[in-house]
């Protein structure tokens, strides 16, 4: 052989041993801690929490976000704080010796999701306060009742004493009620629009609350065989993205950022409620290299990333990667948790200081979504 | 002008290893002191241009050193130990 000839061999080797160090060694660093997290390490839990617990203790002016829509803003502020009360709850519920400091964390950021600025959105688009309309059964105001009620409701699962009770119970009420008189079934997200991603919240909520203090509204089985029968796309298995408020007709496609946000607040009323969507969402699962995630369309479709899925890269989207880590951890699934952990760890840029761990690239929805998805326990 | 044969590794080194992680470095701790972009649930609006630049290099930044960097370095390892003792064998025949 040439000395030409060696040295182009000896490139090619090399290149070759570079592609399999790029296929393997990325991902299995960035997945190194994934273990820890998917057992539920105390001391993972309490790092996650302190990264959280930094925004709590700001004023809640600091999370006024500014993205040029006030629905949106809304949305971030309200989806925020319920994601730190659900999170501080089940880390509370998992671990004895977190109790003394995440309950009250928890509270904290109930207190704050109640202010005016968690239904300012939904204030606005109804034209009434929605906690002072719930003797009403016309107007669903489910971009606010769902998903506060699930985090009051978690709140009663830690605190049966909850101080925030007797809210609680009102919710639930004027929820079922509203469900029972529904002829869609579902309810009303804001005016004209309906989302079945947002009646999860609001099922897993009256379910998860009859669950904590012994009640029972039959209604909740009539709304879970619709969302499973009627608002489920039969092929993919993922649920409609947005539906007629009077047809029910879809408005949208199938999409996994709604399923997988679905599967992730059904989890909280129990994993035979979620498992059908986590299993949809499970066959939506691709990797790249070792980083996994799921798509955000279904299989032979393509689209754009928006709001709800966040971008979409290569077909994957954001928002059902993050929201499938919850289930993959329910679900015992260690293979699509760790995957998905490793992309999170990646695009997520983390940063450990103090005690506490961070995730820059996404700010305080960052920090404190992951801070549930990743410690999200079982339902019951 | 071109740098002495020894000097070569070492300018390369600080140049594709040690600038990108200082950098990377660099850039998350700005990101996080401007506090504005969320660039993971996807809704970047409302964040300055500024920011928004700051977080977009720190992402390239980790992509290099985390995903590219590796390979690179294999690869540099690999072809330079191979060139090496393709010579020496030849140097010793």
């Amino acid at each position: 052989m040439t000395e030409r000839g060696r040295l182009w061999l000896g490139r090619l080797v090399a290149l070759v041993l570079a592609v399999a160090c790029v296929a393997r060694l990325p991902a299995a660093f960035c997945a190194r801690r994934a273990a820890g997290f998917f057992a539920g390490d105390v001391g993972d839990q309490r790092a996650l929490g302190r990264g959280a617990r930094d925004w709590l203790d700001q004023d809640p002016t600091t999370l006024a976000f500014h993205t040029g829509a006030p629905r949106f803003d809304g949305e971030w502020y309200l989806i925020i704080h319920m994601a730190a009360s659900l999170a501080f709850a089940q880390t509370a519920l998992q671990h004895a010796e977190l109790r003394p400091e995440h309950e009250p964390l928890a509270a904290r950021a109930i207190d704050r999701m109640l202010l005016p600025a968690g239904r300012a959105h939904d204030r606005a688009a109804w034209g009434e306060d929605p906690l002072e309309s719930l003797d009403r059964d016309d107007q669903g105001h489910l971009a606010f009742l769902g998903y506060a009620n699930l985090a009051l409701s978690m709140h009663r699962r830690l605190d049966p004493a909850s101080r925030f009770a007797a809210l609680n119970d009102a919710i639930t009420t004027a929820l079922a009620r509203r469900f029972a008189a529904s002829p869609s079934t579902l309810l009303e997200s804001y005016p004209g629009e309906t989302y079945p991603a947002d009646n999860a919240a609001a099922l897993a909520s009256i379910v998860v609350h009859d669950r904590a203090c012994g009640d029972e509204h039959p209604v909740t089985a009539r709304v879970l065989a619709a969302l499973r029968e009627r608002f489920t796309d039969a092929h993919s298995g993922l649920l409609y993205q947005r539906v007629d408020s009077t047809t029910g007709e879809p408005r949208d496609r199938p999409r996994a950022s709604g399923t997988a946000m679905a599967a992730f607040l059904l989890g909280y009323a129990g994993d035979d409620l979620a498992r059908p969507w986590w299993d949809a969402l499970a066959r939506q699962w691709e990797t790249v290299l070792g980083f996994g995630g799921a798509r955000e369309y279904a299989r032979g479709e393509a689209g754009a990333g928006d709001v709800d899925s966040g971008p979409v890269l290569m077909g994957i989207g954001v928002s059902a990667t993050a929201f499938g880590i919850a289930s993959a951890r329910r679900f015992g699934d260690r293979e699509r948790y760790g995957s998905a952990f490793a992309s999170a760890w990646l695009f997520g840029l983390p940063v450990e200081s103090g005690g506490a761990l961070r995730f820059t690239a996404g700010g305080p929805l960052g920090d404190v979504l992951l801070f549930a998805v990743l410690t999200a326990g079982a339902g019951r | 002008m071109t740098a002495p044969r020894s000097v070569r590794p070492v300018a390369l080194a600080v140049l594709g290893v040690v600038v990108p992680l200082v950098s990377y470095e660099i850039l998350v701790a700005l990101a996080r002191a401007s506090g504005a972009a969320t660039l993971m649930m996807g809704a970047v609006a409302g964040s300055s241009s500024h920011a928004l630049l700051t977080m977009i290099l720190a992402l390239a930044f980790r992509l290099y050193t985390v995903v590219a960097l590796p390979g690179v370095v294999v690869y540099w390892a690999v072809s330079s130990t191979w060139t090496w003792a393709w010579r020496r064998r030849t140097t010793r025949r």
